[in-house]
């Protein structure tokens, strides 16, 4: 028993030192992104690599042992996408927003699954699909800031970025309950309304959940009042809501994507915009070990022999996502009559993928690996190396854009200096 | 109260944004803490801090980032503004 209870502690014990050297890890690394002017997620990332295939300093088996930190790290992603659902913000956003990014994350999604699918199981072709529609904010806002852009692209693409996730995420949880039934079953017992049903029970409990507490939780952040505990309390009501929705939609086979997302907007749009704004200050200092912990994981969960062997799946999933973009903003923005940079250039501004597409392929493996060991490995494998691919190329493009579209106000220091000294010399 | 109105204006002069959250602190090593946190129009939230020398009058570091975890990326720092800054809290 004694020897048993010092193995189970040395265990414990090397799984939080693991987990120390992980958080620091991905913090040192996202650091030195981030003085690159990279987004620290791609950092995380390298740092996880590092940490994993490359030196092997941490084993599969152990990674796996600290799934509870993509759990409750993935219901935090969630349920922050679907705080971006706040109706006040549609509102302003107007129509012509909505109707560009729904166009476009269907155009990528079914872009996708269309390429992908003579290759992989269609289970697997629909998460990919689902997963490409997803858009990282962060190099898009880096440009802009850099460059003062103003005008049109400028001013529809923030508000399409900020809606595109959580169009992605719900694509998402609707194609994820259908891949876990297609994936589930034999073809022999697939019956069509037996594939409808299933999805339906998943979506109709998760909703269910996610209304139900994010009305409580909204009911209590309401009460906070002014003084100097409430970021306390705002805490408090935001850790429990993500615990009990995530933890809840696990319990009982509901979506543990969906459903605290729901919450999320639930909440969101239950309270003021001072609490609003509250309760984003609130997650921010409480999240952040937790996500560099869970982007280091997804880091080191990379494999290079997956990876070489769905290269094909990686290109074409790449090329569908970029062709998908560029058809499906192109066709957004021609309905709703914006102007031609716009359409022009919108769909390649949206390329970058970072955090949230990390999140559901992590999500994905985590739902799917126990039904499909193979098909899981893939879905994440590609999903990891195209965010890589898209992290690096995505802002080169971005800025390229915002040149070609004409909506740079402020130019690199040493380009001033270049033509100012071409003028010299000139003269 | 009038005397933030500058730093409102200055924010939305130079960082195309409208002032949400401003924090000041005063530290004994003769150094001044500034917190701007600004939106901009489509709802995202940006912190810009500077720590003013008060010996020498200077701005001797500053940090510009875009906030949420999902979202975080480091930004340029906008001498304009960070002049503008050093100049209005000298003068008030």
């Amino acid at each position: 028993m004694v020897l048993l209870n010092t193995a189970v502690s040395s265990d414990l014990s090397t799984l939080i030192v693991n987990l120390g050297i992980i958080i620091l890890a991905g913090l040192f690394m996202g650091r030195v992104f981030e003085s690159m002017k990279i987004p620290a997620i791609t950092g995380y990332l390298v740092a996880g690599l590092i940490l994993g295939p490359i030196t092997h300093y941490i084993s599969y088996e152990q990674l796996a042992e600290m799934s509870i930190v993509s759990d409750i790290a993935l219901g935090f992603i969630a349920f922050q996408v679907g705080t971006e659902l706040w109706f006040g913000k549609l509102k302003k956003s107007g129509m012509k927003i909505v109707i560009i990014t729904i166009v476009q994350a269907v155009a990528t999604t079914t872009l996708v699954i269309l390429l992908t699918l003579p290759f992989v199981d269609l289970p697997v072709a629909l998460m990919l699909g689902a997963i490409a529609a997803a858009t990282a904010p962060a190099p898009i806002i880096m440009i802009i800031k850099k460059y003062r852009t103003k005008g049109e692209l400028t001013d529809t693409i923030l508000p399409v970025v900020g809606l595109d996730d959580a169009v992605g995420v719900i694509f998402f949880g609707i194609l994820l309950s259908i891949s876990i039934t297609l994936m589930g079953t034999t073809e022999a017992g697939l019956g069509f309304a037996h594939m409808l049903v299933e999805p339906l029970i998943e979506i109709g409990l998760s909703i269910l959940i996610g209304l139900v507490i994010g009305y409580l939780s909204g009911l209590s952040a309401r009460t906070i009042s002014q003084g100097n505990d409430r970021k306390e309390k705002s805490l408090n009501i935001i850790v429990v809501t993500v615990l009990l929705t995530t933890g809840a939609a696990l319990l009982f086979g509901a979506s543990p994507i969906l459903t605290p997302m729901l919450a999320g907007t639930v909440v969101t749009n239950m309270i003021n915009k001072e609490c609003y704004h509250l309760e984003e200050e609130t997650i921010r200092f409480f999240v952040p070990p937790i996500m560099i912990a869970f982007f280091t994981i997804a880091g080191a969960q990379l494999r290079f022999d997956v990876i070489i062997s769905a290269g094909i799946i990686g290109a074409l999933y790449i090329v569908g996502r970029t062709i998908g973009k560029f058809a499906g903003a192109y066709a957004g923005a021609s309905w709703v009559n914006s102007s031609d940079k716009v359409k022009k250039f919108l769909g390649v501004s949206l390329l970058p993928q970072s955090g949230v597409a990390i999140g559901l392929s992590i999500a994905a493996f985590n739902e799917l690996a126990p039904i499909h060991m193979a098909n899981a490995l893939i879905i994440k494998n590609v999903v990891l190396a195209s965010v890589l691919f898209f992290a690096l190329i995505g802002p080169v493009l971005v800025k390229i854009a915002f040149f070609k579209a004409n909506e740079v106000t402020e130019f690199d220091e040493k380009k001033v200096k270049t033509w100012k000294s071409t003028t010299v010399y000139q003269k | 109260m009038e005397k933030y109105n500058g730093i409102s204006k200055i924010t939305t002069q130079f960082l195309d944004g409208e002032l949400s959250k401003l924090e000041m602190s005063y530290n004994a090593d003769k150094s001044l803490d500034l917190t701007v946190q600004y939106q901009d129009d489509n709802g995202y939230w940006y912190d810009y801090e500077v720590v003013l020398n008060l010996e020498t009058g200077k701005i001797y570091s500053a940090t510009h980032q875009s906030e949420g975890y999902l979202n975080k990326v480091s930004l340029d720092r906008k001498k304009e503004f960070e002049m503008a800054i050093q100049n209005y809290l000298l003068v008030h």
